[in-house]
């Protein structure tokens, strides 16, 4: 057999299902807990503690689910689900999940990204992402940042397939607007 | 803006941002509960449907009331002289009983 760091995400999984082995899920979780938790802490808005809480539940809930995988779709895209199921029922729990609200009521502008160093431009990214509705944020980050197609985001969010689209369109009209260079 | 590719450009970019492991992985294998019914165990819950599937038929065979008809409509199916009802209806429950265990052996949820 390969050895872990050398295997397939569904070698690594047949590994953990048949060995019970928790080293080859580790490696699974080390390869992805990088854009996992990057697309949580776009979700939360920023709240660094909260999306590190929500991709352990991610990944624990993983562990416990993963004879269910089905090896048809990519895990990444399947943990990505999980990630999005686990953010709304925090939101859910918080009260604070209101996908279907706008808020066109963007803050003030800020400096153009193009010429800025790549850490300036994530910041502002980062900042025009939070100005977002809920559900625009979602689906930007489920198409953009976990890799979906709008059929699986429609799916991991539980959005009809012509709001995802709308969300998508309107959230990138937003972010460019938010991002465009201030002009006198 | 004036290149929409930008946009996705730098949402691409963001996407792909190395975030250090920081004792994260360490982390969520510290939290991993114990799995129940783990495959190495995977053995278990098809013997034990079998066995007692096995050893319900040979009890309901050695204890039945009507064993003794039961053993000679078998014994008469056995050796094609007559398929008496008694034979009959042993044969069909035996087979109900035997599909059961099967099905619930294979049953992996």
């Amino acid at each position: 057999m390969a050895p872990i760091a050398a295997s397939t995400d569904a070698e690594l999984i047949v590994r953990t299902l048949e060995r019970d082995d928790r080293r080859a899920f580790a490696e699974l979780v080390s390869r992805h807990q990088s854009r996992v938790r990057t697309v949580l802490r776009r979700l939360t808005r920023g709240d660094l503690a909260l999306a590190d809480d929500l991709a352990q539940e991610t990944f624990v809930l993983a562990w416990r689910n993963l004879r269910h995988f089905r090896f048809e779709a990519r895990f990444s895209t399947w943990i990505y689900r999980i990630a999005f199921n686990a953010w709304q029922s925090e939101a859910r729990k918080k009260r604070e999940v209101l996908l279907e609200i706008d808020d066109d009521a963007l803050p003030a502008g800020s400096q153009a990204y193009d010429e800025l160093p790549d850490i300036a431009s994530r910041i502002d990214l980062e900042r025009a992402m939070s100005t977002l509705s809920d559900g625009e944020r979602a689906a930007i980050i489920a198409c953009y940042y976990a890799d979906l197609s709008h059929e699986e985001a429609s799916a991991a969010l539980g959005m009809p397939l012509g709001t995802v689209k709308t969300h998508v369109l309107r959230a990138k009209a937003k972010l460019k607007a938010r991002l465009a260079p201030k002009e006198k | 803006m004036t290149d929409p590719d930008k946009l996705e450009r730098l949402l691409r970019r963001d996407a792909r941002s190395d975030l250090a492991d920081d004792g994260f992985t360490a982390r969520v294998i510290a939290a991993l509960p114990a799995r129940e019914g783990a495959v190495h165990h995977a053995w278990l819950k098809p013997a034990l449907v079998l066995g007692s599937a096995a050893l319900g038929s040979a009890l309901a065979f050695a204890l039945a009331p009507a064993g003794v008809d039961v053993a000679q409509g078998f014994l008469a199916l056995a050796t094609s002289r007559a398929l008496t009802p008694a034979a009959l209806g042993g044969l069909v429950l035996s087979g109900a009983l035997v599909v059961c265990a099967i099905v619930l052996a294979l049953d992996t949820e």
